[in-house]
Protein backbone atom coordinates (compact mmCIF):
# COMPACT_ATOMS: atom_id res chain seq x y z
CA UNK A 1 0.00 0.00 0.00
CA UNK A 2 1.37 3.37 -0.98
CA UNK A 3 1.94 5.48 2.10
CA UNK A 4 0.64 9.00 2.25
CA UNK A 5 3.22 11.71 1.85
CA UNK A 6 1.68 13.79 4.61
CA UNK A 7 -1.06 13.07 7.13
CA UNK A 8 -2.20 15.69 9.58
CA UNK A 9 -4.83 14.65 12.11
CA UNK A 10 -6.62 16.98 14.52
CA UNK A 11 -3.71 19.39 14.74
CA UNK A 12 -4.29 22.08 17.34
CA UNK A 13 -2.10 25.02 18.25
CA UNK A 14 -3.30 27.94 20.30
CA UNK A 15 -1.89 31.47 20.38
CA UNK A 16 -3.30 34.47 22.16
CA UNK A 17 -5.33 35.74 19.21
CA UNK A 18 -5.28 32.80 16.82
CA UNK A 19 -5.60 29.04 16.89
CA UNK A 20 -5.27 26.10 14.58
CA UNK A 21 -8.39 24.12 15.35
CA UNK A 22 -8.53 20.39 14.56
CA UNK A 23 -6.65 20.77 11.29
CA UNK A 24 -6.78 17.50 9.37
CA UNK A 25 -5.89 16.64 5.80
CA UNK A 26 -3.97 14.02 3.86
CA UNK A 27 -1.66 14.37 0.89
CA UNK A 28 -1.44 11.09 -1.02
CA UNK A 29 1.95 10.11 -2.40
CA UNK A 30 2.62 11.23 -5.94
CA UNK A 31 0.20 14.16 -5.75
CA UNK A 32 0.25 17.93 -5.50
CA UNK A 33 -1.86 19.64 -2.91
CA UNK A 34 -2.70 23.30 -3.06
CA UNK A 35 -3.01 24.60 0.48
CA UNK A 36 -4.97 27.80 0.17
CA UNK A 37 -6.34 30.44 2.45
CA UNK A 38 -6.33 34.17 2.87
CA UNK A 39 -3.50 35.98 4.67
CA UNK A 40 -3.41 34.95 8.31
CA UNK A 41 -5.58 31.87 7.78
CA UNK A 42 -3.01 29.48 9.25
CA UNK A 43 -1.14 28.12 6.23
CA UNK A 44 2.34 29.04 7.42
CA UNK A 45 1.50 28.02 10.98
CA UNK A 46 0.50 24.58 9.74
CA UNK A 47 3.72 24.23 7.77
CA UNK A 48 5.73 25.33 10.79
CA UNK A 49 4.02 22.62 12.81
CA UNK A 50 5.01 20.03 10.21
CA UNK A 51 8.62 21.26 10.37
CA UNK A 52 8.63 21.35 14.19
CA UNK A 53 9.40 25.07 14.14
CA UNK A 54 6.52 25.27 16.61
CA UNK A 55 5.19 22.67 19.04
CA UNK A 56 1.62 21.67 18.43
CA UNK A 57 -0.70 21.36 21.43
CA UNK A 58 -2.36 18.18 20.19
CA UNK A 59 -2.86 16.07 17.11
CA UNK A 60 -0.43 14.11 14.97
CA UNK A 61 1.68 14.88 11.95
CA UNK A 62 2.97 11.96 9.92
CA UNK A 63 5.40 12.65 7.09
CA UNK A 64 6.31 9.86 4.66
CA UNK A 65 4.99 7.35 7.16
CA UNK A 66 7.06 8.70 10.10
CA UNK A 67 5.98 10.68 13.12
CA UNK A 68 7.19 14.22 12.57
CA UNK A 69 8.45 14.70 16.13
CA UNK A 70 10.07 11.32 16.76
CA UNK A 71 11.76 11.11 13.35
CA UNK A 72 12.51 14.79 12.80
CA UNK A 73 16.01 14.38 11.36
CA UNK A 74 15.22 11.40 9.09
CA UNK A 75 12.20 13.22 7.68
CA UNK A 76 14.13 16.42 6.98
CA UNK A 77 16.65 14.54 4.89
CA UNK A 78 13.75 13.71 2.55
CA UNK A 79 12.10 17.13 2.63
CA UNK A 80 12.73 19.99 0.26
CA UNK A 81 11.58 23.19 1.91
CA UNK A 82 11.04 26.68 0.57
CA UNK A 83 9.82 29.22 3.11
CA UNK A 84 8.37 32.57 2.13
CA UNK A 85 10.18 34.73 4.67
CA UNK A 86 13.38 32.77 5.10
CA UNK A 87 16.32 32.65 2.78
CA UNK A 88 20.03 32.09 2.70
CA UNK A 89 22.13 34.93 4.16
CA UNK A 90 22.50 37.77 1.67
CA UNK A 91 26.32 37.62 1.66
CA UNK A 92 26.36 33.97 0.52
CA UNK A 93 27.27 33.03 -3.00
CA UNK A 94 26.04 29.88 -4.71
CA UNK A 95 29.21 28.02 -3.70
CA UNK A 96 28.53 28.88 -0.05
CA UNK A 97 25.00 27.49 -0.32
CA UNK A 98 26.47 24.36 -1.88
CA UNK A 99 29.12 24.03 0.86
CA UNK A 100 26.61 24.41 3.69
CA UNK A 101 23.95 22.10 2.23
CA UNK A 102 26.55 19.50 1.30
CA UNK A 103 27.28 19.27 5.01
CA UNK A 104 23.58 19.02 5.87
CA UNK A 105 22.22 16.45 3.40
CA UNK A 106 23.83 13.02 3.00
CA UNK A 107 22.29 12.76 -0.48
CA UNK A 108 23.30 16.23 -1.67
CA UNK A 109 24.22 16.35 -5.38
CA UNK A 110 26.38 19.39 -6.15
CA UNK A 111 26.35 18.69 -9.89
CA UNK A 112 22.55 18.70 -9.88
CA UNK A 113 22.50 21.97 -7.91
CA UNK A 114 24.88 23.69 -10.31
CA UNK A 115 22.94 22.30 -13.29
CA UNK A 116 19.82 23.99 -11.96
CA UNK A 117 21.70 27.24 -11.48
CA UNK A 118 22.95 27.08 -15.05
CA UNK A 119 19.45 26.34 -16.26
CA UNK A 120 18.06 29.29 -14.29
CA UNK A 121 20.89 31.49 -15.56
CA UNK A 122 21.93 32.35 -12.02
CA UNK A 123 25.41 33.86 -11.85
CA UNK A 124 27.31 31.80 -9.28
CA UNK A 125 29.81 34.59 -8.68
CA UNK A 126 27.18 37.04 -7.46
CA UNK A 127 26.17 37.40 -3.84
CA UNK A 128 22.56 36.60 -3.02
CA UNK A 129 22.06 40.26 -2.09
CA UNK A 130 22.53 41.05 -5.79
CA UNK A 131 19.86 38.60 -6.92
CA UNK A 132 16.35 39.61 -7.91
CA UNK A 133 13.46 38.12 -5.94
CA UNK A 134 12.83 35.60 -8.72
CA UNK A 135 16.45 34.49 -8.69
CA UNK A 136 16.44 34.01 -4.93
CA UNK A 137 13.32 31.89 -5.17
CA UNK A 138 14.84 29.81 -7.98
CA UNK A 139 17.98 29.35 -5.88
CA UNK A 140 15.84 28.11 -2.97
CA UNK A 141 14.00 25.74 -5.26
CA UNK A 142 17.25 24.49 -6.79
CA UNK A 143 18.48 23.74 -3.27
CA UNK A 144 15.22 21.96 -2.41
CA UNK A 145 15.49 19.76 -5.51
CA UNK A 146 19.15 18.74 -5.22
CA UNK A 147 19.15 16.18 -2.42
CA UNK A 148 16.74 13.43 -3.47
CA UNK A 149 13.82 14.96 -1.62
CA UNK A 150 10.58 13.01 -1.73
CA UNK A 151 8.28 15.73 -0.46
CA UNK A 152 8.46 19.42 -1.25
CA UNK A 153 6.94 21.81 1.27
CA UNK A 154 6.58 25.16 -0.41
CA UNK A 155 5.29 28.18 1.44
CA UNK A 156 4.28 30.83 -1.09
CA UNK A 157 6.95 29.83 -3.62
CA UNK A 158 5.57 32.06 -6.38
CA UNK A 159 4.58 35.07 -4.31
CA UNK A 160 5.97 38.29 -5.78
CA UNK A 161 7.20 36.59 -8.96
CA UNK A 162 6.30 37.71 -12.45
CA UNK A 163 4.23 35.36 -14.66
CA UNK A 164 7.24 34.19 -16.68
CA UNK A 165 9.19 33.12 -13.61
CA UNK A 166 6.09 31.57 -12.06
CA UNK A 167 5.63 29.48 -15.19
CA UNK A 168 9.28 28.34 -15.05
CA UNK A 169 8.89 27.40 -11.41
CA UNK A 170 5.72 25.40 -12.06
CA UNK A 171 7.52 23.53 -14.84
CA UNK A 172 10.15 22.50 -12.33
CA UNK A 173 7.50 21.07 -10.06
CA UNK A 174 6.05 19.12 -12.97
CA UNK A 175 9.45 17.58 -13.60
CA UNK A 176 9.81 16.73 -9.93
CA UNK A 177 6.47 14.95 -10.01
CA UNK A 178 7.45 12.65 -12.88
CA UNK A 179 8.66 10.33 -10.12
CA UNK A 180 5.51 8.83 -8.58
CA UNK A 181 7.21 8.71 -5.17
CA UNK A 182 7.43 12.48 -5.13
CA UNK A 183 4.78 14.76 -3.68
CA UNK A 184 4.32 18.48 -3.29
CA UNK A 185 2.46 20.67 -0.82
CA UNK A 186 2.17 24.23 -2.09
CA UNK A 187 0.82 26.82 0.26
CA UNK A 188 -0.34 29.76 -1.78
CA UNK A 189 -2.97 32.39 -2.23
CA UNK A 190 -2.19 32.63 -5.97
CA UNK A 191 -4.91 30.25 -6.99
CA UNK A 192 -4.25 30.52 -10.72
CA UNK A 193 -0.99 28.60 -10.20
CA UNK A 194 -2.87 25.88 -8.37
CA UNK A 195 -5.40 25.65 -11.18
CA UNK A 196 -2.51 24.51 -13.38
CA UNK A 197 -0.86 22.00 -11.11
CA UNK A 198 -2.83 20.89 -8.06
CA UNK A 199 -4.47 17.47 -7.70
CA UNK A 200 -5.95 18.30 -4.31
CA UNK A 201 -7.12 21.51 -2.73
CA UNK A 202 -7.22 22.11 0.99
CA UNK A 203 -8.73 25.35 2.13
CA UNK A 204 -8.00 26.79 5.55
CA UNK A 205 -9.87 29.74 6.99
CA UNK A 206 -9.32 31.25 10.44
CA UNK A 207 -7.40 28.19 11.58
CA UNK A 208 -9.99 25.63 10.43
CA UNK A 209 -10.04 23.38 7.40
CA UNK A 210 -13.19 24.13 5.43
CA UNK A 211 -12.57 21.66 2.63
CA UNK A 212 -9.97 19.17 1.46
CA UNK A 213 -10.88 17.42 -1.77
CA UNK A 214 -9.66 16.44 -5.21
CA UNK A 215 -9.52 19.56 -7.36
CA UNK A 216 -11.26 18.07 -10.39
CA UNK A 217 -14.08 16.64 -8.24
CA UNK A 218 -14.47 20.01 -6.55
CA UNK A 219 -14.71 21.87 -9.82
CA UNK A 220 -16.97 19.22 -11.35
CA UNK A 221 -19.48 19.18 -8.52
CA UNK A 222 -19.65 22.87 -7.66
CA UNK A 223 -21.04 25.72 -9.72
CA UNK A 224 -22.10 29.32 -9.27
CA UNK A 225 -25.75 30.26 -9.41
CA UNK A 226 -26.68 33.91 -9.82
CA UNK A 227 -30.18 34.90 -8.81
CA UNK A 228 -32.20 37.57 -7.05
CA UNK A 229 -31.55 37.63 -3.31
CA UNK A 230 -35.07 36.46 -2.52
CA UNK A 231 -34.67 33.36 -4.69
CA UNK A 232 -32.04 31.86 -2.39
CA UNK A 233 -34.69 30.80 0.10
CA UNK A 234 -36.30 28.62 -2.56
CA UNK A 235 -33.21 26.51 -3.12
CA UNK A 236 -32.65 23.10 -1.58
CA UNK A 237 -30.52 23.80 1.55
CA UNK A 238 -28.41 20.72 0.75
CA UNK A 239 -27.40 22.33 -2.52
CA UNK A 240 -26.04 25.53 -1.01
CA UNK A 241 -22.42 25.57 0.07
CA UNK A 242 -22.04 29.35 0.46
CA UNK A 243 -23.81 32.52 -0.59
CA UNK A 244 -22.91 36.13 -1.29
CA UNK A 245 -25.44 38.89 -1.47
CA UNK A 246 -24.69 42.17 -3.15
CA UNK A 247 -26.46 45.31 -4.32
CA UNK A 248 -27.49 43.72 -7.62
CA UNK A 249 -28.52 40.27 -6.48
CA UNK A 250 -27.09 37.15 -4.92
CA UNK A 251 -24.65 34.43 -5.83
CA UNK A 252 -24.64 30.94 -4.45
CA UNK A 253 -21.95 28.31 -4.56
CA UNK A 254 -24.02 25.19 -5.15
CA UNK A 255 -23.63 21.45 -5.41
CA UNK A 256 -25.10 20.56 -8.81
CA UNK A 257 -26.36 17.12 -7.84
CA UNK A 258 -28.67 18.61 -5.17
CA UNK A 259 -30.05 21.25 -7.47
CA UNK A 260 -33.29 20.28 -9.10
CA UNK A 261 -34.82 22.36 -11.86
CA UNK A 262 -33.59 24.53 -14.66
CA UNK A 263 -30.91 26.87 -13.50
CA UNK A 264 -28.24 28.68 -15.39
CA UNK A 265 -25.02 27.68 -13.74
CA UNK A 266 -21.54 29.02 -14.25
CA UNK A 267 -18.33 27.05 -13.80
CA UNK A 268 -16.29 27.89 -10.75
CA UNK A 269 -12.57 28.15 -10.14
CA UNK A 270 -10.51 27.89 -6.98
CA UNK A 271 -10.31 31.62 -6.44
CA UNK A 272 -14.08 31.95 -6.53
CA UNK A 273 -14.49 29.10 -4.05
CA UNK A 274 -12.04 30.86 -1.76
CA UNK A 275 -13.94 34.15 -2.05
CA UNK A 276 -17.22 32.48 -1.27
CA UNK A 277 -15.81 30.97 1.88
CA UNK A 278 -13.99 34.05 3.08
CA UNK A 279 -16.39 36.81 2.09
CA UNK A 280 -19.69 35.01 1.87
CA UNK A 281 -21.90 33.13 4.26
CA UNK A 282 -21.08 29.46 4.36
CA UNK A 283 -22.38 26.46 6.26
CA UNK B 1 27.06 19.69 12.71
CA UNK B 2 29.39 20.26 9.74
CA UNK B 3 26.74 22.29 7.94
CA UNK B 4 26.00 24.65 10.79
CA UNK B 5 29.70 25.07 11.64
CA UNK B 6 30.35 26.05 8.02
CA UNK B 7 27.41 28.43 8.07
CA UNK B 8 28.45 30.11 11.32
CA UNK B 9 32.06 30.31 10.16
CA UNK B 10 30.93 32.07 6.97
CA UNK B 11 28.87 34.44 9.12
CA UNK B 12 31.83 35.13 11.36
CA UNK B 13 34.00 35.91 8.32
CA UNK B 14 31.70 38.84 7.55
CA UNK B 15 33.10 40.81 10.43
CA UNK B 16 36.55 39.16 10.33
CA UNK B 17 38.16 41.87 8.23
CA UNK B 18 37.03 44.70 10.49
CA UNK B 19 37.89 42.76 13.64
CA UNK B 20 41.25 41.80 12.19
CA UNK B 21 42.13 45.41 11.44
CA UNK B 22 41.10 46.50 14.94
CA UNK B 23 43.07 43.70 16.59
CA UNK B 24 46.22 44.48 14.63
CA UNK B 25 45.81 48.20 15.26
CA UNK B 26 45.49 47.79 19.01
CA UNK B 27 48.35 45.30 19.12
CA UNK B 28 50.59 47.79 17.30
CA UNK B 29 49.38 50.56 19.62
CA UNK B 30 50.19 48.43 22.66
CA UNK B 31 53.72 47.79 21.42
CA UNK B 32 54.49 51.35 20.43
CA UNK B 33 52.99 53.00 23.53
CA UNK B 34 54.73 50.46 25.80
CA UNK B 35 51.43 49.49 27.38
CA UNK B 36 49.99 46.03 26.76
CA UNK B 37 47.83 45.95 29.85
CA UNK B 38 44.73 47.07 27.94
CA UNK B 39 45.14 44.22 25.39
CA UNK B 40 43.25 41.89 27.68
CA UNK B 41 40.33 44.32 27.98
CA UNK B 42 40.25 44.71 24.23
CA UNK B 43 40.27 40.94 23.83
CA UNK B 44 37.14 40.76 26.02
CA UNK B 45 35.38 43.50 24.02
CA UNK B 46 35.99 41.88 20.61
CA UNK B 47 35.10 38.46 21.88
CA UNK B 48 31.77 39.59 23.33
CA UNK B 49 30.62 41.17 20.05
CA UNK B 50 31.00 38.05 17.91
CA UNK B 51 28.10 35.95 19.25
CA UNK B 52 25.75 38.88 18.70
CA UNK B 53 26.77 38.96 15.07
CA UNK B 54 26.21 35.23 14.73
CA UNK B 55 22.71 35.35 16.18
CA UNK B 56 21.72 38.56 14.45
CA UNK B 57 22.70 37.27 11.00
CA UNK B 58 20.55 34.21 11.63
CA UNK B 59 17.51 36.29 12.54
CA UNK B 60 18.00 38.97 9.89
CA UNK B 61 17.44 36.65 6.95
CA UNK B 62 15.14 34.12 8.59
CA UNK B 63 18.11 31.79 8.23
CA UNK B 64 17.40 30.38 11.69
CA UNK B 65 14.03 29.04 10.47
CA UNK B 66 15.48 27.67 7.25
CA UNK B 67 18.31 26.00 9.18
CA UNK B 68 15.80 24.12 11.31
CA UNK B 69 14.03 22.87 8.18
CA UNK B 70 17.29 21.14 7.26
CA UNK B 71 18.41 17.91 8.94
CA UNK B 72 20.30 19.91 11.56
CA UNK B 73 19.48 19.39 15.23
CA UNK B 74 18.75 22.31 17.52
CA UNK B 75 21.59 21.30 19.82
CA UNK B 76 24.01 21.49 16.87
CA UNK B 77 22.87 25.04 16.13
CA UNK B 78 23.79 26.13 19.65
CA UNK B 79 26.93 24.02 20.05
CA UNK B 80 28.29 25.41 16.80
CA UNK B 81 28.08 28.97 18.10
CA UNK B 82 29.63 28.06 21.43
CA UNK B 83 32.47 26.17 19.76
CA UNK B 84 33.21 28.95 17.29
CA UNK B 85 33.14 31.59 20.02
CA UNK B 86 35.51 29.48 22.10
CA UNK B 87 37.74 28.99 19.07
CA UNK B 88 37.81 32.71 18.44
CA UNK B 89 38.68 33.35 22.08
CA UNK B 90 41.55 30.89 21.83
CA UNK B 91 42.81 32.61 18.69
CA UNK B 92 42.63 36.03 20.37
CA UNK B 93 44.41 34.65 23.42
CA UNK B 94 47.20 33.14 21.34
CA UNK B 95 47.56 36.38 19.38
CA UNK B 96 47.62 38.50 22.53
CA UNK B 97 50.12 36.09 24.04
CA UNK B 98 52.35 36.48 21.00
CA UNK B 99 52.08 40.27 21.26
CA UNK B 100 53.02 40.03 24.95
CA UNK B 101 56.09 37.94 24.09
CA UNK B 102 57.11 40.52 21.48
CA UNK B 103 56.58 43.24 24.05
CA UNK B 104 58.75 41.53 26.63
CA UNK B 105 61.47 40.97 24.04
CA UNK B 106 61.32 44.65 23.20
CA UNK B 107 61.22 45.78 26.84
CA UNK B 108 63.13 43.16 28.88
CA UNK B 109 62.13 44.67 32.25
CA UNK B 110 58.51 43.51 31.89
CA UNK B 111 57.25 40.30 33.49
CA UNK B 112 55.92 37.83 30.92
CA UNK B 113 54.23 35.55 33.50
CA UNK B 114 52.40 38.57 34.86
CA UNK B 115 51.18 39.54 31.39
CA UNK B 116 50.08 35.96 30.68
CA UNK B 117 48.28 35.88 34.03
CA UNK B 118 46.38 39.07 33.12
CA UNK B 119 45.46 37.63 29.71
CA UNK B 120 44.16 34.47 31.32
CA UNK B 121 42.22 36.56 33.80
CA UNK B 122 40.65 38.59 30.99
CA UNK B 123 39.85 35.38 29.10
CA UNK B 124 38.16 34.04 32.22
CA UNK B 125 36.10 37.21 32.58
CA UNK B 126 35.04 36.99 28.93
CA UNK B 127 34.09 33.33 29.30
CA UNK B 128 32.06 34.10 32.39
CA UNK B 129 30.28 37.01 30.72
CA UNK B 130 29.52 34.84 27.68
CA UNK B 131 28.31 32.05 29.94
CA UNK B 132 25.83 34.45 31.55
CA UNK B 133 24.88 36.32 28.41
CA UNK B 134 24.46 33.63 25.75
CA UNK B 135 21.53 31.76 27.31
CA UNK B 136 19.77 35.10 27.74
CA UNK B 137 20.40 36.00 24.10
CA UNK B 138 19.04 32.60 23.04
CA UNK B 139 15.96 33.13 25.20
CA UNK B 140 15.22 36.81 24.53
CA UNK B 141 16.86 37.49 21.16
CA UNK B 142 19.69 39.73 20.00
CA UNK B 143 18.02 43.12 20.49
CA UNK B 144 17.21 42.51 24.14
CA UNK B 145 20.48 40.62 24.46
CA UNK B 146 22.47 43.80 23.80
CA UNK B 147 20.80 45.46 26.79
CA UNK B 148 21.47 42.34 28.82
CA UNK B 149 25.14 42.64 27.88
CA UNK B 150 25.20 46.21 29.11
CA UNK B 151 23.55 45.16 32.36
CA UNK B 152 25.87 42.20 32.88
CA UNK B 153 28.96 44.33 32.33
CA UNK B 154 27.95 47.61 33.91
CA UNK B 155 25.72 46.68 36.87
CA UNK B 156 28.59 45.22 38.91
CA UNK B 157 30.70 48.29 38.10
CA UNK B 158 27.88 50.65 39.12
CA UNK B 159 27.27 48.65 42.27
CA UNK B 160 30.90 49.00 43.21
CA UNK B 161 30.78 52.75 42.67
CA UNK B 162 27.71 53.04 44.89
CA UNK B 163 29.33 50.95 47.57
CA UNK B 164 32.41 53.12 47.35
CA UNK B 165 30.30 56.22 47.79
CA UNK B 166 28.27 54.81 50.68
CA UNK B 167 31.24 54.81 53.05
CA UNK B 168 31.51 51.07 53.41
CA UNK B 169 34.90 49.46 53.07
CA UNK B 170 36.45 50.38 49.77
CA UNK B 171 35.60 47.59 47.33
CA UNK B 172 38.34 48.79 45.01
CA UNK B 173 40.78 47.60 47.65
CA UNK B 174 39.38 44.20 46.89
CA UNK B 175 39.91 44.76 43.17
CA UNK B 176 43.52 45.82 43.76
CA UNK B 177 44.04 42.67 45.74
CA UNK B 178 42.46 40.66 42.98
CA UNK B 179 44.76 42.29 40.45
CA UNK B 180 47.75 41.44 42.59
CA UNK B 181 46.54 37.89 42.95
CA UNK B 182 45.74 37.90 39.24
CA UNK B 183 49.40 38.27 38.50
CA UNK B 184 49.84 34.80 39.81
CA UNK B 185 49.78 32.53 36.77
CA UNK B 186 48.52 29.42 38.57
CA UNK B 187 45.58 31.32 40.04
CA UNK B 188 44.62 32.68 36.61
CA UNK B 189 44.95 29.24 35.06
CA UNK B 190 42.68 27.74 37.72
CA UNK B 191 40.16 30.54 37.26
CA UNK B 192 40.19 29.84 33.51
CA UNK B 193 39.32 26.18 34.12
CA UNK B 194 36.43 27.19 36.39
CA UNK B 195 35.11 29.67 33.82
CA UNK B 196 35.43 27.06 31.07
CA UNK B 197 33.26 24.79 33.17
CA UNK B 198 30.71 27.62 33.52
CA UNK B 199 30.85 28.10 29.74
CA UNK B 200 30.11 24.40 29.22
CA UNK B 201 27.16 24.52 31.63
CA UNK B 202 25.94 27.62 29.80
CA UNK B 203 26.01 25.67 26.51
CA UNK B 204 23.84 22.94 28.01
CA UNK B 205 21.41 25.53 29.33
CA UNK B 206 21.24 27.31 25.96
CA UNK B 207 20.53 24.00 24.23
CA UNK B 208 17.60 23.37 26.58
CA UNK B 209 16.25 26.86 25.96
CA UNK B 210 16.64 26.54 22.18
CA UNK B 211 14.95 23.15 22.13
CA UNK B 212 11.78 24.76 23.47
CA UNK B 213 11.96 27.88 21.32
CA UNK B 214 9.27 28.46 18.70
CA UNK B 215 9.64 30.34 15.44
Amino acid sequence: MMENALEIKNLCKRYERFALDQVSFTLPQGCVMGFIGENGAGKSTTIKAVLNLIRHDSGTVTVLGMDSVKHDQEIKQLLGVVLEDSTFPAFYRAKDVNAVLQGAYPAWHPEQFYDYLKRFKIDERKKISEYSKGMRMKLSIAAALSHEARLLLLDEPTSGLDPVVRDEVLDLFWEFLQDENHSVLISSHITSDLDKIADYITFIHEGRILLSERRDELLDTLSILKCPAGALAGLDPDAIVATRTGAYGAEALVRRKHLHGNYTLEPVNIEQIMLFFTRGDHK
Amino acid sequence: MKAILRSDFLNMLQSAKTMGILVIFFAALALFTQNVSFLGTFLVMVWLIVPFNLFSYDTAYGWDKLTLSLPISRSSVILSKYLLCAGLGLALLVFSGAVSVLYCLQYPGESLPSLFAMLLLCTSVALLLLAIMLPLVVKFGVTKGRYILLAVVWLPILLLFFLKGSGTSNPFDGLDALQAVGRLLPFSALLLVVCLACYAVSALLSIQIYRRKEF
